[in-house]
């Protein structure tokens, strides 16, 4: 019996978390913003670090990056449920306050998305604060044309979303503690 | 494999038939936009859109006939390619392939080459009817697809398997499989038909293959995650749009060094050239724009609103059937 609790579940993500693609098609996107009260330096000086998401995001509970924010950086990320995703930075750009990142390795069990590139980038907002954006380009988990619920379009747009809103929530709250 | 380079010298040389130049004319830029579903079409003289044609969901790939009076739209989530009119500027026929059909490539006989992402197959389908005549198994999740400018060859870009597969476009024999760099995806080849330029996504670098001998003669790199490039009419620029820096580098084609750079808008993808080589135009994904670029100076001219998802476009010249299409309307296939 508990073998079978066991064993069922476990196959079924054999079965259906290994497609043999790396992504579709037809990719998503979404985008969110937030304003926040603090200057843009200060905001920036608290995203900058690739490798210390953590320390702003409340999604995560703990991230760790290998090779700063130079070419060839990364980072590994790991989710309140306890999953962890590899990260790339793409660009960086210290004068723009932006960096581009991409999932090094698709777990769609951890995020129902076969692969995304994202941008976060800082801008001057009204009274002297920020407006901080944050973007994604991503596929849908099942990249056939016929995907269940859980792993179609709506499914990763939702989850993106969600994931984006949580952080930039939590940006917010860190930026506009005194 | 010495055979095989034979044969595709013989075809090089024997079919290297230049479309003329649209030079002097003005042109329309068809842009494919994947979340608005419709075609945007763009005058060249003045840049405004003067169309947007309605399709169906989630458009991705465009390619003209080498006249300039058809073009293709390919619909990977629905199995389909829609069929416009360049000149009643509306969609005339939907060809139902099935499948994923996602890049694609016209021949000078109008037989439309489409890779399917799914099937890791190319097809060559009747214009008219969709009917496969021919199908050849390529590499894994094959994206953009062109043909050589005299249209004896075809060339997919295998993303999953990071290969270009080299076609015969009359058999659709495989005759060559070549390893390129990680997760190619766009791809076009100079109008003299000697090089076959490959980008690179996730190795953000461009190859470079001699078509004459099969074989890889360079890897120049590019701005993070080049999704779109073009060679100018002449040969003389290559250009390569980097989504991850939102830019467009202009490249030397003999020395490939890059002689200009320009910002454009957000995850820009496919990438035209204008009829007198002096404009590029830049379909932008994420901010629903189109780019036109001054190819001496990499800067941004004009930002067109076109769409949702603006992905992929192609350059015709206007009053077709007289003057041949850009080389690369009939040479490009998905250009993201």
């Amino acid at each position: 019996m508990r073998l079978t609790r066991f064993l069922v579940p476990t196959l079924f993500v054999l079965l259906i978390g290994a497609p043999a693609w790396a992504h579709g098609p037809t990719p998503q996107k979404v985008e969110e913003s937030i304003e926040i009260a603090a200057p843009p330096d200060a905001v920036w000086n608290i995203v900058k670090d690739f490798g210390g998401i953590a320390n702003w995001n409340p999604a995560l509970t703990k991230s760790e990056g290998k090779g700063g924010t130079g070419s060839g950086a990364s980072r590994v990320i790991t989710l309140k449920s306890g999953g962890e995703l590899e990260e790339g930075l793409d660009y960086y750009s210290d004068d723009e306050k932006t960096y581009l990142y991409r999932l090094s390795k698709e777990k769609v069990d951890v995020l129902p998305v076969s692969s995304y590139s994202a941008e976060l980038s800082v801008k001057p907002g009204k009274d002297g604060g920020s407006v901080v954006s944050w973007s994604g380009r991503f596929y849908r988990a099942d990249t056939g044309n016929e995907p269940a619920p859980d792993r179609n379009d709506a499914a990763a747009i939702k989850a993106m979303k969600n994931y984006i809103t949580e952080g930039l929530n939590g940006l917010k709250a860190k930026a506009e503690a005194k | 494999m010495l055979r095989a380079r034979r044969l595709i010298v013989w075809l090089a040389a024997s079919l290297l038939a230049m479309p003329a130049l649209a030079t002097g004319n003005d042109a329309l830029v068809f842009v494919a936009n994947q979340d608005a579903a419709t075609v945007s079409v763009i005058d060249s003289g003045a840049d405004e859109v003067i169309a947007s044609i309605p399709v169906a969901f989630a458009p991705a790939g465009i390619a003209a006939d080498p006249s300039g009076a058809t073009l293709y739209v390919t619909h990977p989530e629905r199995g389909e390619i829609t069929v416009i009119d360049a000149d009643q500027r509306k969609v005339v026929r939907t060809l139902k392939v099935g499948g994923t059909p996602f890049g694609i490539a016209v021949s000078h006989d109008g037989t439309t080459f489409v890779s399917d992402w799914n099937k890791d197959t190319v097809t060559a389908a009747d214009p008219q009817t969709g009917k496969v005549l021919r199908r050849a198994a390529v590499g894994r999740a094959p994206a953009g697809v062109v043909t050589s400018p005299g249209g004896s060859l075809v060339f997919v870009a295998n993303r999953e398997s990071n290969t270009v597969s080299i076609l015969n476009a009359t058999t659709l024999n495989v005759v060559a499989t070549i390893p390129v760099g990680r997760a190619p995806f766009a791809l076009t080849v100079s109008p003299d038909g000697r090089w076959l330029y490959v980008a690179n996504v996730q190795s953000a670098n461009i190859s470079v293959i001699s078509i004459e001998t099969l074989k890889p003669v360079a890897t120049v790199s590019a701005g993070p995650m080049p999704y779109g490039l073009a060679t100018t009419r002449d040969g003389g620029r290559l250009l390569v749009a980097s989504q991850g820096a939102g830019t467009v580098s202009i490249l030397d084609s003999s020395s490939l060094r890059t002689i200009a750079s320009g910002k454009v808008g957000r995850f820009p993808e496919g990438v035209g050239i204008g009829p007198r080589d002096d404009k590029a135009y830049v379909a932008n994904w994420f901010s629903g724009d189109v780019s036109v670029l001054d190819i001496s100076t990499g800067k941004e001219l004009k930002r067109i609103r076109t769409g949702g998802g603006s992905r992929a476009l192609v350059v015709v010249a206007r009053g077709h059937g007289k003057e041949a299409a850009d080389p690369n309307a009939t040479t490009n296939g998905l250009q993201p």
